[in-house]
């Protein structure tokens, strides 16, 4: 047990999220079936093993820690709740994705906090079509800015722009991964992908104009 | 060509979203035109930013505070469901295919049951309506008329091809056995119940006349003719016992 628990521990950092069906040796199976019997410790173990995977995702949905954390706290709680629903055998990290997409849809619907203006509406309007010129942006930008303007950006997303983007691009799941998280066609998410990454690019350009 | 509508296809070359025959004609294109490379350069630098959000994680405090409010949660609603299902729980997740089936033959068995109990016995059984009725005494009918099919309902003040009665009349004679089920307190002699029951008799065919008993052999009182009133009520029915021996007597 001690040793799984180290391992668990260890793979915090990097949950799996291959595809395909999970190994014998799979700690998340462990503690999986451990918790279905009702062990709150592996629970627990559960939770550290995903615990990145929630968290961060949620942190890129909402673009707010606070939030992310409250989000995060629901995922678990879904969890934990909808936990003896999940079958063995399957893949556990797509299925969480999956309640941490609706959660934090679930949590931005409820804050409506769209005071900002969309990146669709900056789009339309014409404000962005002007691009910058062909400057290196990771050059001109320091580390926290650029940090700060791709969560800006993301945060103007349309809801499912910004679900898909996230996935394929910062999580690194496959076209076909993401699909099934979002419940949604494969040509949907790519074409959810390419309209993101333009309105991304053009909001950051944008931004670096308006900086120089 | 308009290489604005390229630009989608572009930003999905970009991160190799696109399927080899279309990334080979975006390749094509991007070698000619300067304008859409330069898009797709600008697009890679984008891309690199999102890409590079990947590494910036939140501080360790941030993941323990949550995972310490949801096991506290967890303690919580754990702690709140009672202790025979605290007990019970584990031992239902890990033999769940076990209870399942032990469940489906509990259920096939108890409709098994259902179906033998509820199931009518395959014997003579009296009738929830009888019609059956006793054949009237032949002296009670008057000379030339016909005798009266009794099996038919007698309403008072009317004929019996009446069929809008307020009271019915049934006649029949009853076995004790039939006599004791209807449970009714019938203030009734016990030894006119206790009396030999008759031979069966078909349902809607009157009582064929007995045969004579033998010389030496004291005939034994018939049973008691049984007569039913059924009223409207449900909840009343009259029962008029008339002695056959002492009538014919």
């Amino acid at each position: 047990l001690a040793t799984a628990v180290g391992e668990g521990t260890l793979m915090i950092e990097d949950a799996h999220l291959g595809s395909g069906a999970p190994a014998d040796n799979d700690p998340t199976a462990v503690w999986l079936k451990q918790a279905k019997a009702g062990d709150a410790s592996a629970f627990e173990q559960l939770i550290l093993l995903h615990q990145r995977q929630v968290l961060t995702t949620s942190l890129r949905l909402l673009g707010d820690l606070k939030d992310a954390q409250d989000a995060s706290q629901e995922v678990f709680l879904r969890m934990y709740k909808y936990l003896h629903r999940f079958q063995e055998g399957r893949e556990f990290p797509p299925w969480l994705y999956r309640v941490t997409v609706n959660v934090c849809r679930d949590a931005q619907r409820r804050r409506q906090r769209t005071a900002t203006v969309s990146l669709n509406d900056l789009v339309e309007s014409g404000e962005m079509r002007e691009p910058a010129s062909s400057t290196d942006l990771e050059a001109e930008l320091s580390l926290a800015e650029k940090r700060s303007f791709v969560k800006e950006a993301l945060k103007r997303l349309p809801e499912k722009e910004r679900a898909a983007v996230v996935l394929r691009d910062i999580e690194g799941l496959s076209t076909r991964e993401v699909a099934g998280i979002l419940g949604s066609s494969e040509v949907t998410v790519r074409s959810q992908v390419s309209s993101a990454r333009m309105k991304m690019k053009l909001f950051l350009e944008r931004r670096l104009k308006r900086r120089s | 060509m308009n290489c604005k509508s390229l630009e989608e296809s572009i930003a999905l070359y970009a991160q190799g979203d696109l399927d080899p025959s279309r990334a080979r004609y975006v390749e094509l294109h991007l070698k000619s035109c300067a304008s859409c490379q330069r898009f797709f350069k600008e697009l890679e630098a984008s891309q690199s930013l999102v890409k590079a959000l990947a590494d910036e994680l939140p501080d360790p405090a941030s993941f323990s505070i949550v995972r310490q409010r949801v096991m506290q949660e967890v303690k919580r609603r754990q702690q709140a469901r009672p202790a025979w299902w605290r007990c019970l729980s584990p031992a239902l997740a890990q033999w769940r295919p076990a209870w399942a089936a032990a469940l489906a033959v509990l259920v096939a068995f108890g409709f098994l049951l259902h179906w033998q109990l509820w199931r009518k016995p395959a014997g003579p059984e009296v009738p929830d309506n009888p019609r059956i009725a006793a054949a009237p005494p032949a002296q009670e009918n008057s000379a030339g008329s016909p005798a009266r099919d009794i099996t038919e309902p007698i309403v008072p003040g009317q004929q019996s091809s009446s069929r809008e009665p307020t009271t019915r009349l049934f006649a029949r004679q009853l076995k004790p056995s039939a006599l004791d089920r209807l449970a009714l307190p019938v203030d009734v002699e016990p030894e006119s119940l206790s009396a030999e029951p008759e031979p069966e008799v078909e349902q809607g065919s009157n009582l064929e006349p007995e045969p004579p008993p033998p010389a030496d052999v004291i005939p034994e009182p018939p049973p008691p003719l049984v007569i039913k009133l059924i009223t409207d009520d449900p909840n009343i029915i009259i029962i008029w016992l008339v002695d056959q021996d002492i009538q014919h007597n």
